[in-house]
């Protein structure tokens, strides 16, 4: 039986794919530095996102 | 005349808000990096397999939200007491933003902060900590300022109800750099 593909699960589905390959680009990327200097990076960028999102839960 | 002043007023109690909650949010991650730091005076080669434990945990709540699994997140249910608020007009601005700002005694309803303070303790960085903890409490001060333009309640209704309604677009994008801060720490440390 062929089931319907669900669109939000797809969406989801692909946000997690991107997410991990940028990860891994940015891996590779980043590999003649240390690997602090890009996970410094990513953590203001977490930093930024933390903040901006606690505005969507008043 | 009279509407400049009431506005005048207004700015300064946001601003006294905002920057309360940055500062607050800029000693959360020096408690948090500190603490760090402390740990690995003790265990000098901690740093690099916690960060890779930490990438494991991120990924796990990337799924989470990505809605692929449910997990709790770390976090209270404690709310400003109604109380507090009522002390002085400037005062209140001040409790209020900084008690929030600390982000680790009210609700946290999106894993990216619990994730952030996780690798500020793996970084054991203060300074660090300190600059990561005021972008955090910085930007989650920036909402005071979209309600400038409210006149009245309803209006800050309708601003709220649009605020709540970003809240999926915001687990969205939670999840999306989640999943790439985990794949960067299960990968890149171990690259030779």
């Amino acid at each position: 039986m062929i089931q319907a593909i669900d669109p939000a699960h797809t969406k989801r589905s692909l946000l997690l794919a991107i997410g991990l390959l940028v990860g891994l680009a940015l891996a590779l990327a980043t590999a003649v530095l240390s690997w602090e200097a890009g996970a410094v990076g990513l953590g203001f960028a977490l930093a930024a996102l933390a903040g901006l999102a606690q505005t969507c839960s008043a | 005349m009279e509407g400049t002043e009431t506005r005048r007023r207004w700015l300064q109690r946001a601003t006294l808000y905002a920057l309360s909650m940055t500062a607050a949010g800029a000693a959360t991650g020096v408690a948090f990096a500190a603490a760090g730091a402390a740990v690995s005076m003790l265990w000098p080669d901690m740093t690099l397999p916690l960060a890779v434990a930490l990438g494991a945990v991120a990924f796990v709540y990337a799924l989470h939200e990505l809605e692929f699994l449910r997990l709790p997140v770390p976090g209270r249910d404690w709310q400003v007491p109604a109380d507090w608020v009522r002390e002085g007009f400037y005062r209140s601005a001040i409790i209020f933003g900084s008690t929030v700002g600390f982000g680790v005694f009210t609700r946290v309803p999106f894993a990216t902060l619990p994730i952030l303070l996780a690798w500020l303790f793996a970084s054991g960085n203060v300074l660090y900590g300190a600059l990561a903890g005021l972008v955090y409490g910085a930007t989650r001060a920036l909402s005071i300022y979209s309600s400038a333009s409210s006149q009245g309640t309803d209006d800050l209704v309708r601003l709220n109800q649009h605020l709540m309604r970003l809240a999926s677009a915001g687990h969205q994008v939670a999840g999306l750099l989640l999943a790439v801060f985990a794949a960067y720490l299960l990968i890149a440390p171990n690259l030779p």
